[in-house]
């Protein structure tokens, strides 16, 4: 099946799908990808990139089904999961990774949905090539 | 040892996106011996044997020396204690080292694990004086044909990405190429790894693969060309997909620092992460995968590499044992910290028996003897016989050659004891380095630029490698104007005073005076150049830097010895000064941000200095005399108040001298019950009921005389004496001053000058009516004969005050009663006066007022009484009571007026110039010698009845007894001195 976007979610890598596919669909979010996690300022004023990859998901609103269907990929306040998402490549290419999902301390909810809901994923590991 | 990193390492240094996934490893050792107790206990003091039955799991066959035994209530538990395995166990009992603190009952249960840890080996002196190691080990030939000391590197950690078996197997490396031996070579390596598979397993450098997960011993049997093998013991630790490392847990502080010995670290772990599987002082080994950049695709891709100083364990953090630990009580989610310790650590907390090496001429015969003795092998003995490291963590040895008379340590911990070995002789220290690996080394700012010529330097850190913001202390100002260092130059039978100053004998513009004494010397040019790196350190222009690395970067530790070259530009500080040069690190952090992954090492350091000038130093010596016309008498001052300030006995040490168990010491005099310690480490049973008197000096010096044999030596503390000037050298000192070698030598006495550490010695021929006695005078290290002869032998007493030495004491056999007074260094007679006759007196000492110049000098039935040094003497003989003889059983306050005093009756005192006597009621009946400690109203007495303290002049006593009626049910005490202040 061709989807407009190839970003996925599982447990394992074995196990992921596309977010469409999931029990509850979810939409699509804006996927932001940082080869590493922050920048630190060396002595002659360039810059370094230091620790892991992250990506951010983001959604402008989610539903409570959808958000309730992402959940069931970290119960906690973080676990460790699989996605597909994009990389600073090109436009189109999405790669598979390990990472740590990390779910938002707060949730700003509106009525029956969540507005500005972000998950991050730290620490991604490179599993294959796409 | 450290080394460089090479171009490739520095990329990666320098490259985006590093980051690690931390790893745990906490090793729980196999069972080897499961039994219980079969012994009802009737003390739990000094228990060196367990007998068992019940045997449960293992063969007694399979328990080795250094193992460690847990005893507990239950199987396999600890809670009773731990012990350590000290000898091969038989049928019936297995041996362990002393121990006083396992509450042993019958039917307990005994594990025996596979666990090589740190333990002191405690020394054991038998009744008659013969020292045996680990409690029954006899002396033979330890210290002429030594052990090899093996070093096989850090334990090892593996993960294998998939499952292990089959062919699916892992490789470790080992290294035991850097294993050492005294005295002679390595000549083979035996390597064993119980389910692992070895190559090269006879040579220093073996590859062990392991076809499963799990926790492996590996051993390493180090070979010496002399025939002596030792055993190592360390750890690979495996795991694979089944048999995961733990990685739920944070790290919190990771730090090495040079002031605190080695490295420690915390960490925080959950309930989910076998919390309850940990036992107390487990090994943790801290590992990470560690990720560098060269991300060109930008996807995130890195290169898993690990950079470290040791090839196979780069992926290793750091190496410790859990010292404490705290637990979080949360109902949903438990968690403990754990703090994690390196060697260092564990040798500070564990307290150690005092002990020495002396320098021998030959082939030693005991465990404190050495034949050309150097700090090297007083530290191979610490660390192979007194305590468990050589067997559980590598140690390095100093390589330095310079040979001593006698190297020392006291009572305290390891730790310590091995920093008293090496820092006040050669200015060397111990430090551990991030696998918990023993350096032994001088520091690099205290060598020769010659010799610094081998330390490589780690990276030339740029401002690639470091954050903006740097800290950096510069001093303008010296702290030091002048440095005056002084030691010996020993070739094993003599010793040469060497002295030095830097930068000369005017001082710097600015700064104090330090001095520096006792040092080994090599030679008058090393001592020179030493001098000048000493005050070139202390006046270190830029003695603190601080930065961030912003790079994991662990090639960098605090030991073995390492450079960083650094730079500083003039436009980076608004003074605009520069540096370029090199930096020692001193103490090293591994901060790991849990939220990127990051661990980034931070480093404070020192520049190096560099030795500047310096000149052959002047031997010191007392002032000379001045050319002053004679003052006339001082008035009596009056007697001196009680200190109403500091409480406590304000006395630091009290020693006494027993006629037949030697000289005991005390150093919690203050405390209700102190500890008395034995100073006759080294002396035979007869040799320690031959002294005759004990001195103690400002410094904690002890000075003991046997009529016999000489002069004896040590540090009160250090538990041990040496005897300095013995037979031989006073025979050769009577032929060089023309005495017929035909008549018999003898040591008199020894006087002690306190605030130096000065010594006065009178010894010559014992000739019936025609004896020839010489005073020598110096110091222990250099003493010279004076031409100023006395004819006072016999029972003397010797004294220093008021510029003047007194002897005191009988001439011919004892029918005449002498004072002798010389000038401050025995350069002149200046009195020779016949004290009081009658009486049957065998012995003549005296009571000396330290700041008048009252002394009483004494014998049986009179007191003959001086109060301006011995020019007129005056009759105090008491009227009614006879006066015992000891040493001290006539006391005076430092200003002459009170005394106290021991007849043949009773005690007496006495607060008006021995005028008048009265009783002390409040002391039990003895033999009681007394000491005034330095104001009129303390005084501690000792007698076979004990030792007491008054603070009232004898209106009331504490009992200071302590346990030395333990070792010495009934003393006799012939001599004590204290230290106050």
């Amino acid at each position: 099946m061709t989807y407009p976007l190839e970003i996925e979610i599982g447990a394992t890598a074995e196990t992921m799908e596309n977010l469409q596919d999931l029990t509850v669909p979810v939409v699509y979010p804006k996927d932001l990808f940082t080869p590493w996690s922050e920048n630190i300022e060396l002595a002659d004023g360039s810059k370094r990139g230091a620790g892991a990859p992250m990506a951010v998901w983001t959604w402008a609103t989610i539903s409570q089904a959808e958000r309730d269907q992402l959940r069931e990929f970290c119960t906690g306040a973080s676990s460790t999961v699989y996605i597909k998402t994009s990389t600073n490549d090109d436009a189109d290419t999405r790669r598979i990774y390990q990472a740590t999902m990390i779910w938002p301390a707060g949730e700003d909810i509106d009525f029956t949905h969540r507005r500005d809901f972000t998950i991050q994923f730290r620490n991604l590991v490179l599993q294959e090539e796409a | 040892m450290a080394r460089a990193a090479t171009a490739a390492e520095l990329a990666s240094f320098r490259s985006d996106g590093q980051y690690s996934r931390l790893r745990l490893a906490i090793i729980k050792p196999a069972p080897v011996f499961q039994a219980q107790v079969n012994q009802a206990f009737t003390t739990a003091d000094k228990i060196t044997e367990i007998t068992y039955n019940n045997v449960t799991a293992g063969a007694y066959a399979d328990i080795i020396d250094g193992m460690t035994v847990w005893i507990g209530s239950t199987s396999g538990a600890q809670d009773i204690g731990r012990a350590r395995i000290r000898k091969a166990a038989t049928s019936a009992k297995i041996y362990i080292g002393e121990e006083s603190e396992l509450d042993l009952e019958n039917d307990q249960y005994i594990t025996v694990v596979a666990e090589f840890g740190l333990w002191p080996r405690h020394i054991y002196v038998a009744a008659t004086g013969t020292a045996y190691m680990d409690y029954d080990l006899a002396y033979s030939d330890q210290h002429n044909t030594m052990n090899p000391v093996p070093v096989m590197g850090p334990h090892a950690v593996a993960e294998y990405d998939g499952t292990l078996g089959g062919a699916n197997t892992i490789d470790t490396e080992w290294d035991a190429s850097d294993s050492w031996v005294l005295g002679s070579t390595i000549s083979g390596y035996s390597w064993s790894a119980p389910g692992g598979n070895i190559t090269d397993g006879s040579t220093a450098t073996p590859t062990i693969s392991f076809d499963a997960p799990g926790t492996y011993l590996v051993s390493c049997t180090v070979t010496a060309a002399n025939g002596k093998t030792t055993t190592g013991y360390r750890y690979a630790r495996i795991f694979d997909n089944t048999d995961t490392p733990i990685t739920q847990f944070s790290l919190g502080r990771c730090e090495g620092s040079i002031d605190a010995g080695g490295w420690e670290f915390e960490v925080t772990l959950h309930d989910d992460a076998d919390i309850d599987d940990v036992y107390d002082q487990a090994l943790v080994i801290l590992f990470g995968r560690d990720f560098y950049g060269n991300d060109e695709s930008h996807t995130g891709d890195r290169d898993e590499i690990s950079i470290g100083p040791i090839v196979d364990r780069e992926n290793i953090i750091a190496i410790g044992w859990i010292a404490e630990e705290t637990l979080a009580i949360n109902p949903s989610e438990g968690a403990a910290r754990f703090d994690v310790r390196g060697p260092q650590a564990w040798l500070k907390s564990m307290t150690g028996f005092p002990g020495g090496q002396f320098n021998s001429t030959s082939a030693p015969a005991a465990w404190t003897d050495f034949e050309d003795l150097t700090v090297d092998k007083a530290l191979f003995n610490f660390i192979y016989w007194r305590s468990t490291a050589a067997i559980a963590i590598d140690c390095r040895k100093t390589g330095d050659t310079r040979l001593a008379a006698l190297l020392e340590y006291g009572t305290g911990d390891l730790w310590s004891q091995m920093v008293e070995l090496t820092t006040p002789t050669i200015l060397a220290a111990p430090a551990c380095d991030r696998y918990g690996r023993l350096f032994v080394e001088i520091d690099t700012q205290f060598l020769a630029i010659a010799s610094r010529s081998g330390i490589p330097t780690v990276m030339t850190l740029t401002k690639l490698d470091r954050e903006q913001a740097v800290d950096v202390e510069r001093i303008t100002t010296p702290d030091v104007s002048q440095i005056s260092i002084s030691g010996v130059s020993y070739d094993g039978l003599t010793g040469a005073a060497i002295f030095s100053l830097a930068p000369g004998h005017v001082f710097k513009h600015f700064g104090r005076i330090e001095a520096m004494d006792r040092l080994l010397m090599e030679d008058q040019t090393g001592a020179n150049t030493l001098a000048a790196a000493i005050i070139a350190r202390r006046n270190n222009e830029w003695p603190y830097w601080r930065m961030n690395l912003q790079q994991n970067n662990r090639l960098i530790d605090i030991t073995p010895r390492q450079y960083l070259a650094a730079s500083l530009d003039e436009t980076e500080n608004p003074r605009g000064v520069s540096f370029s040069g090199n930096l020692i690190p001193r103490v090293v952090t591994l901060d790991h941000d849990a939220k990127t992954r990051m661990l980034s090492t931070s480093i404070e350091a020192e520049a190096e200095t560099i030795p500047g000038l310096s000149v052959t130093g002047t031997i010191p010596d007392s002032p000379p005399p001045p050319s002053y016309p004679p003052l006339p008498g001082m008035p009596d001052l009056p007697a001196f108040p009680s200190w109403p300030g500091r409480p406590g006995t304000q006395i630091r040490y009290v020693v006494i001298l027993d006629d037949t168990e030697g000289i005991w010491f005390t150093d919690e005099f203050d405390e209700l019950s102190p500890r008395w310690w034995s100073m006759n480490g080294g002396l035979t049973a007869a040799q320690r009921a031959a002294l005759n008197e004990v001195h103690i000096s400002r410094t904690g010096k002890i000075y003991s005389l046997n009529t016999a044999l000489g002069v004896y030596y040590g540090a009160v503390g250090k538990g041990t004496l040496q005897i300095r000037y013995g037979a031989a050298w006073l025979a050769a000192q009577m032929v060089a001053a023309g005495q017929n070698p035909a008549n018999p030598d003898k040591f008199w006495t020894i006087g002690l000058r306190s605030q130096t550490d000065t010594i006065a010695l009178l010894a010559g021929k014992n000739v019936l009516y025609d004896s020839v006695i010489y005073p020598f005078y110096g110091t222990i290290n250099s003493l010279v004969r004076k031409t100023t002869t006395t004819e006072i032998d016999r029972g003397a007493s010797l004294t220093y005050g008021g510029n003047k030495w007194i002897a005191t004491g009988t001439e011919g056999f004892g029918f005449d009663r002498k004072l002798t007074r010389w000038t401050y260094n025995f350069g002149t007679r200046e009195a020779f006066s016949s004290l009081g006759a009658g009486g049957t007196l065998t012995y003549y000492h005296h009571a000396r007022a330290g700041i008048t110049a009252k002394l009483y000098a004494f014998g049986a039935d009179i007191c003959d009484y001086t109060d301006d040094n011995g020019v007129f003497i005056t009759d105090k003989a008491p009227s009614g009571f006879t006066l015992n003889q000891g040493r001290k059983n006539l006391g005076c306050d430092p200003t002459g007026q009170y005394l106290m005093a021991q007849t043949s009756a009773a005690t007496k005192r006495s607060s008006d110039y021995a005028a008048t006597w009265g009783a002390i009621s409040s002391l039990a009946a003895g033999t009681w010698s007394f000491i005034c400690a330095a104001n009129k109203d303390r005084w501690v007495a000792a007698s076979g009845v004990g030792v007491m303290y008054t603070d009232d002049f004898g209106d009331s006593w504490t009992d200071k007894t302590g346990n030395l009626l333990d070792f010495i049910p009934s003393p006799v005490i012939l001599d004590m001195a204290i230290l106050t202040g």
